[in-house]
């Protein structure tokens, strides 16, 4: 039982809390621009290597340094990026078909990509150096404290997107814009404003989400298009257009996928580890097909 | 001067022309309906005053400036609020969400005007935590004309408020309109309920095949054999209505008109 | 003969070669996206499917790997491309009533796995490493006439695939294609199947994909889950397609020749470049280089022409397009 929740359970979390950030900002941008965004793993990679150039330039090792200062200035810094590629690349596609913003978004992934992996080689770093300590609670729980570190901040985060969702003026401009972008449009709401808030939100998080990631395994030039699809998957899981559905179908695909290697019947592993990546997609085809618009009842198509 | 005036516009989607020169006007305090076949362009007609399409000739005038062609969230501010005929509320949001969202190009405190809608609208204010998705039809709909409202516009456009209600919520959605009508407010409607649309309005125009047809108050397009045939229901007897006003010169003023 | 033009020689047969197995692959993509609107991220996966059936089935017995079938070519090819049929109607089954996005995500989700199951089920596929030693047409012959050889047979497939793909735009069947791409509800109401259309579409798509496949495993004489980077191969494929004009044939072959070209050379051009303005690694940071210059490319063209070098030609048909 410990083993199951410490090896299995709360790296599930964990991993869960990291996809539920990232799919916040896809699900986003798909029910208020309308289009699957491909770039968005290659935001979150690149928010990883500013974070870490920022580690190298502070020499900063301490992780509650790393997150509390360095981290959300990375987040500005990504967000700055993000803004000046929409207005480049994404802005004078606005009025075209879907297709065409889905390409362009494909081929900024490959850009972005290139351009980080120029920028920083390809050999694997890390951003917070040395072993790790471990908590142990009540003789059961076992696990680094990173760990906490991840979680906590994720649900942080989490609770400001609620907040400003929930609460600003312009948070209930972005839901009503999900909701319609037609008749926000028609009711006098600032589009472009809501389409900047988007990005800034969804770059913001992606960051997070990137940095979290990178204290917990490591800094790679694919990481992000690593979990691409698993963040693409929790977003239609959670339903297209809406946040706390993203929030909770990233949760569900993280545990998904670390319990699937749990030895659930006899010795082995219930789903070798090679095919993790295929739970995802496995999930988001099956709600694809039984429940398009997901468990929140997103946008169908 | 005519609060709102399309003067012969042309135009449609794409190569596909709709309109062929309909012109209309509302004036001060007034109820003007639109009524034709399906497809006669009535609610393309109002989506030219919204700059929803483009219109290849004529011209849209608000209180005698032009706003041809101007976008959407450009005419909002300009004071013209149009309530679609579908999609016209944010289910996701809460009414008093939505009713913000309606506030949204005010710079001033919107508070107040708020209170007035629930006034307006008191089942609103009962369920105004409630997402707006899970209003019934009729409540939707006052959702929609309170949103559109809250801007205080110098004309509100409807387009076919009642479709898919039934007789009840019909007859009290023409009477919301009316209400809204009282406080100031004029409407230009799109109605598919030509005979009770037209016994609440001052004025009406019939439009066929993206044209003119009739044109005339309410009461005489009512009495009209040929647009009785047409639309309601020809060799009915229209209902007898009371007597009515003339049309008013200032701004505010109480409508009498027939009650369907 | 001259050993530098011989080089030359021989790098130009082989952007020719490469060139037109591009080409086909566009081709294919032509029918799903340019004629039948369908967004197929996951040619990389049929490409593959092709690669590995026609290697598997061409090759001497081996134990790290299905084999020993020894085929004669034109067998493999074609249950190369049955293989992939077979696959694109289970897929069309699930994946087509999806809107465009959802599509790119379903078939780029599905060519991840297929590349997964290539990679973790060793004992059909060799996994990472690969199946090597795969025969090659012509190869008998002296150099550089076996090169020559390989050429034409690409060229002829080439021809083939053209000529079918142009029967087939111009026939009723393409112009239903087109009218289901334009305006679906409109298509319905004239009592077409959309969903069999579409199928129709995508599956003879993956096809010729496959062939593709098949050629160039063919080519390389060894296939490997990496052969191609192939989220860059997905890539470069659109490219050219939206470069060359897509729902436009011999746009999607232009494009193709065009794109490959300029891919090819600046492998040769960016590495001095970069050398020249000192930079480090000049040779690993061209690739990046290359792609994001490619990637640069592309949002030009959606920008400014997003209908390519050579526009759609409708076959003439009476009566307006629906819009």
């Amino acid at each position: 039982m410990a083993e199951f929740i410490n090896f299995y359970l709360i790296p599930g979390l964990v991993l869960g809390s990291i996809y539920a950030l990232g799919a916040i900002g896809i699900t986003m941008t798909f029910g208020i621009l309308r289009f699957a965004n491909f770039a968005h793993g290659e935001t979150m990679t690149l928010g990883v290597y500013i974070a870490w150039s920022l580690v190298q330039l502070t020499g900063f090792k301490s992780m509650v340094a790393i997150l509390l200062v360095l981290m959300p200035v990375s987040m500005m810094l990504t967000i700055m990026v993000v803004l000046l590629i929409d207005k480049a690349f994404y802005r004078p596609l606005r009025a075209s078909p879907v297709i065409i913003l889905v390409i362009a978004s494909f081929g900024l992934m490959l850009m972005i990509r290139s351009v980080t992996q120029f920028s920083w080689g390809v050999q694997l770093k890390t951003i917070l150096p040395g072993i790790q300590p471990r908590m142990h609670l009540f003789d059961f729980f076992s696990f680094p404290l990173k760990h906490v570190f991840i979680v906590g901040g994720a649900l942080l985060l989490m609770y400001a997107v609620h907040y400003v969702l929930t609460y600003t003026k312009i948070g209930k401009a972005m839901r009503a814009t999900s909701d319609s972008p037609e008749l926000a449009r028609l009711t006098g709401i600032n589009t472009e404003k809501v389409v900047m808030a988007t990005w800034v939100m969804g770059a913001g998080l992606a960051c997070a989400a990137g940095v979290f990631l990178a204290v917990d395994t490591q800094v790679d030039t694919m990481m992000g298009f690593k979990i691409l699809l698993p963040m693409f998957a929790a977003a239609i899981l959670g339903g297209v257009g809406k946040p706390y559905g993203a929030m909770a179908g990233g949760l569900v695909i993280g545990v998904a996928e670390e319990l699937s290697s749990y030895p659930w019947l006899g010795d082995g592993p219930l789903l070798e580890p090679g095919y993790k990546q295929g739970i995802a997609f496995a999930i988001m085809i099956a709600i694809l097909v039984w429940r398009p618009t997901g468990l929140f009842k997103g946008k169908s198509f | 001067m005519s609060v709102l005036e399309l003067d012969n516009v042309v135009g449609g989607y794409g190569d596909t022309q709709i309109l062929h020169g309909v012109s209309l006007h509302v004036d001060a305090g007034e109820i003007v309906v639109i009524i034709g076949p399906n497809g006669a362009g009535k609610s393309t007609a109002m989506k030219a005053v919204f700059g929803l399409l483009k219109l290849t000739d004529g011209a849209v005038l608000l209180d005698g400036n032009t706003i041809t062609n101007t976008p959407p969230e450009k005419v909002v501010r300009q004071g013209v609020c149009y309530v679609p005929q579908t999609g016209n509320i944010f289910p996701s949001l809460t009414v008093e969400e939505n009713l913000e969202m309606g506030a949204f190009v005010r710079t001033d405190d919107f508070k107040p005007r708020l209170k007035e809608i629930y006034e307006m609208f008191p089942p609103l204010l009962e369920k105004r935590l409630q997402p707006a998705g899970t209003l019934s039809g009729g409540q939707r709909q006052m959702v929609a004309m309170g949103k559109a409202l809250m801007l205080e516009p110098k004309i509100l456009l409807l387009d076919e408020p009642t479709a898919g209600l039934s007789p009840k919520f019909r007859g009290e959605i023409f009477e919301t309109v009316r209400t809204i009508n009282s406080a100031g407010t004029p409407i230009l409607m799109v109605e598919q309920n030509a005979k009770q649309a037209l016994g609440i309005a001052n004025r009406g125009y019939v439009l066929v095949d993206g044209k003119n047809r009739f044109e005339g108050t309410g009461q005489d397009l009512l009495n009209d054999p040929e647009v009785a045939e047409m639309f309601l229901g020809g060799g009915k007897q229209p209902e007898k209505p009371p007597a009515k006003t003339q049309k008013p010169a200032a701004k505010k003023q109480p409508r009498k008109s027939g009650k369907t | 003969m001259d050993p530098v033009l011989y080089g030359y020689m021989l790098y130009g047969v082989s952007l020719l070669t490469v060139g037109g197995m591009y080409a086909i692959l566009a081709l294919g993509l032509n029918v799903q996206w340019g004629f039948t609107g369908l967004f197929n991220a996951g040619i990389a996966g049929f490409f593959g499917i092709g690669a590995y059936t026609a290697a598997i089935l061409t090759t001497n017995p081996h134990t790290s790997h299905i084999g020993g079938f020894q085929m004669p070519y034109v067998v493999a090819a074609i249950a190369a491309m049955l293989v992939a049929g077979v696959i694109a109607f289970l897929v069309g089954k699930v994946c087509l009533k999806l809107r465009s996005d959802y599509l790119a995500i379903a078939t780029i989700g599905l060519a991840e796995i297929f590349r997964l199951i290539v990679n973790n089920e060793t004992w059909a596929t060799n996994g990472p490493r690969g199946i090597s030693q795969i025969p090659r047409p012509f190869e008998g012959l002296p150099e550089p006439i076996n090169q020559f050889a390989f050429l034409g047979v690409v060229l002829v497939t080439l021809a083939g695939v053209y000529w079918l793909m142009e029967i087939a735009r111009k026939s009723p069947w393409g112009r239903v294609m087109t009218a289901i791409r334009d305006n679906e509800t409109s298509a319905k109401a004239a009592g077409k199947n959309v969903e069999t259309f579409r199928m129709e579409g995508f599956v003879i798509g993956c096809m010729i994909m496959a062939l593709a496949g098949a050629l160039m495993a063919h080519y390389l004489k060894f296939v490997n889950p990496q052969t191609t980077d192939p989220l860059l191969a997905t890539f470069i494929v659109f490219v050219m397609l939206v470069i060359g004009g897509s729902a436009n044939n011999k746009g999607a072959i232009l494009g193709a020749f065009l794109v490959w070209t300029l891919w090819s050379a600046s492998e040769i051009v960016a590495p001095r470049l970069l050398e020249a303005i000192g930079m480090t690694d000049a040779g690993i940071r061209s690739a990046y280089v290359r792609i994001f210059l490619i990637g640069l490319l592309l949002q030009i063209f959606l920008q400014k022409n997003p209908q390519g070098l050579l526009p759609e030609t409708r076959p003439s048909s009476p009566g307006k397009n629906s819009s």
